[in-house]
């Protein structure tokens, strides 16, 4: 049995709605000019400055300008994608008719996301190819690559199911779409922000207790691996400084440093528990949406 | 056994009671007309019939099934309708059909035949690859019928399938549910107008407020309400000339119940700006409930005739279900009427037309 025929009907029906929108190719040819030439203006302004001539930095510079961007433009490409997948059936009035069919909830909400899922996808995979570049000219290890593009999958799948479950309790598109960002721009700015702030505060209210600033460090480093933008510079300041990727350590004042898990492991444990705790939401909003 | 068999259904939104202890059973193959005005409960009857809403209180069941315990298995065996046009624009009307097919779990195999089976019978082979977008209202609604049918379904559950159609579309409309329901298919119709569903029910059913205020047979509707002295027709009469003394000769005339003047004349006597000849060549419109024969409204025609003024129009509005459905369903939207017995009074309000124009018949 072909792959494609294991799916639900939804599903099916939502790929072939994407890949058959013009919106989704333009989309695409967006985002790989955008990241493209940007890379491309980057290589030329680095090769044009003679104290720039060393490939390894060239390639270092490159890298973090097209893997910044890509993670940027996922984090606000990725909820689109779902933030009206239910709140669109709902104005469009084809919502009464898929609950009344034999689709489950689940299937609603797979389907939904599986379609998603698959564009996101398709755009970071799209972009692989600019990568080898920076790994041509050097400075970059090759699993920092794969860290980056890990980071970069679990945030889409984050960040789809948030928009998803968002989209299954909002009556109206706009309103979904809104509600959407709110959360994204918190977990992705709002969580950082707060943790450097709270840092510089417990840096100073937790001196000479160090069970307590060790306590107070786990959870900044925990409450930061959330973003995954400061998750990916926590990982690469790590990797440059310990020249280690799976482990992470923290200095503590007169005491022996702060072990933990890298912030990426963080980030993809969170982000999975999370994405199952909203997609199991979603499931039960979609199953008791209009009949309370 | 009853096809359907509902048992004191309540629903309520916050503190609006929506359906106030429904009760109702339908025969296997019955076609039920769901008649009342907008806000009445008919949508939310059909959506918790559709296992997409739940009630409060009270249960229905179909074929024995209790909808509240068994939702899935009642899903098989209906088919629904909703009253907005929920179709997907980027699809074909025959991927359209194949998807829902696939939504009820038809093998994959049959599902081509199905598709092109019911294209076939909604008259839309021809069709059948067009993108939903390029469909017209009444297409779509054709197509939606369609889509009810892929798991062949016992009940049919038909949101105002009429609505926003153009008279040829509600008239294939209405053949196509006349072929269901030579099927034998057991088919509740919503509609705000009795007369959009009269003649293709076989039961009627009046909610009014979330109750039933009345149900019985199509036939039933005419002795009932008769009983309950609803006029038996509405007469529109447009003239030139002295409304007063037309309105004289109307309210006197054997067989009138009321008068009630119509848009734009209502609003143009109560301006006192206009001058006298103004208003004479003012075009009048009047309408008349009527209770008796051709004999007294032809007597009222040659009166209105002798005393002068110009009739430029002299004819039947409604039969008597719509005349039923209009005092039942939308008794707000009519003006008071001008009451025999309260002889002439001043209009001061608006009005809206009492039937649609479609209706009129010459007597």
């Amino acid at each position: 049995m072909p792959i494609y025929k294991r799916f639900s009907p939804l599903t099916l029906k939502e790929m072939q709605n994407r890949t058959r929108s013009p919106r989704s190719f333009g989309l695409l040819t967006v985002f790989l000019c955008l990241v493209g030439g940007v890379a491309l203006l980057m290589y030329a302004a680095a090769m044009i400055n003679e104290t720039r001539r060393n490939a390894s930095t060239i390639g270092q510079t490159l890298y973090f300008i097209i893997i910044g961007m890509q993670l940027v433009l996922v984090c606000f490409v990725a909820p689109a994608l779902t933030a009206t997948a239910i709140s669109n059936e709902r104005e469009r009035g084809s919502y009464d008719v898929l609950c009344a069919s034999l689709i489950t909830p689940w299937q609603i909400v797979r389907g939904k996301l599986g379609a998603a899922l698959g564009y996101t996808f398709l755009l970071i995979i799209s972009t692989l190819p600019l990568l080898s570049l920076p790994l041509m000219l050097g400075g970059i290890e090759p699993f920092e690559t794969v860290i980056s593009i890990w980071i970069m999958l679990v945030s889409g799948l984050m960040f789809t199911s948030i928009g998803l479950f968002v989209s299954t309790f909002c009556k109206t598109n706009l309103g979904a779409i809104i509600l959407t960002y709110s959360f994204v721009l918190l977990m992705v700015i709002g969580i950082p922000i707060f943790a450097l702030i709270a840092s510089s505060f417990g840096a100073v209210l937790f001196t000479g207790s160090s069970t307590l600033e060790r306590f107070f460090m786990t959870l900044m480093i925990i409450l930061t691996s959330l973003s995954p933008i400061s998750t990916l510079v926590a990982t690469e300041l790590n990797f440059y400084s310990n020249g280690k990727l799976w482990e992470f350590s923290v200095p503590i004042t007169g005491t022996t440093p702060l072990n933990l898990l890298p912030p990426f492991v963080i980030l993809t444990i969170c982000y999975v528990l999370l994405t199952l705790f909203t997609l199991w939401l979603a499931a039960r909003r979609v199953s008791q949406a209009d009949k309370s | 056994m009853y096809a359907i068999e509902i048992r004191n259904l309540t629903k309520r939104y916050g503190r609006r009671i929506a359906l106030d202890k429904v009760s109702l059973s339908i025969d296997p193959g019955a076609v039920l007309g769901l008649v009342g005005p907008v806000g009445a409960g008919k949508t939310t009857l059909l959506r918790i019939l559709a296992t997409v809403l739940q009630p409060n209180d009270g249960d229905i069941f179909i074929d024995t099934i209790s909808i509240k315990q068994h939702p899935q298995q009642i899903r098989q065996l209906i088919g629904y309708m909703p009253s907005t046009l929920g179709t997907i624009n980027d699809m074909t009307a025959s991927e359209y059909l194949e998807f829902y097919a696939a939504c009820y779990n038809v093998p994959e195999a049959d599902r081509p035949a199905l598709s092109n089976d019911l294209l076939q019978l909604v008259d839309l082979y021809h069709r059948r690859n067009d993108p939903l977008e390029r469909l017209s209202i009444g297409m779509k609604k054709r197509l939606e019928l369609a889509r009810t049918l892929v798991h062949d379904p016992q009940i049919m559950l038909l949101d105002e399938p009429f609505t926003g159609l153009d008279p040829r579309a509600r008239v294939e409309t209405r053949a196509l549910i006349n072929e269901l329901r030579s099927l034998g298919k057991t088919i509740i119709i919503t509609s705000p107008l009795l007369a959009e569903v009269e003649d293709i029910c076989t039961h009627i059913a009046f909610l009014n407020n979330g109750k039933i205020d009345f149900w019985g047979s199509s036939s039933d509707v005419n002795i009932h309400f008769a009983d309950h002295h609803v006029p038996h027709r509405i007469i529109g009469i447009r003239f030139l000339g002295d409304a007063d003394r037309a309105i004289a000769i109307m309210t006197e005339a054997a067989g009138v119940r009321d008068v009630r003047p119509i848009q734009p004349y209502a609003a143009a006597m109560t301006s006192a700006t206009l001058p006298a000849q103004t208003t004479l060549n003012l075009l009048k419109e009047m309408h008349l409930s009527f209770t008796g024969d051709y004999t007294a409204a032809s007597n009222l025609l040659r009166k209105l005739m002798h005393s002068g003024t110009q009739v430029v129009s002299f004819s039947e509005l409604s039969n008597p279900l719509p005349a039923i459905n209009n005092a039942i369903s939308s008794p707000s939207s009519i003006m008071p009427p001008i009451s025999v017995e309260d002889n002439i009074k001043p209009v001061t309000e608006t009005i809206e037309a009492a039937t649609t124009p479609n209706e009129n018949a010459h007597l």
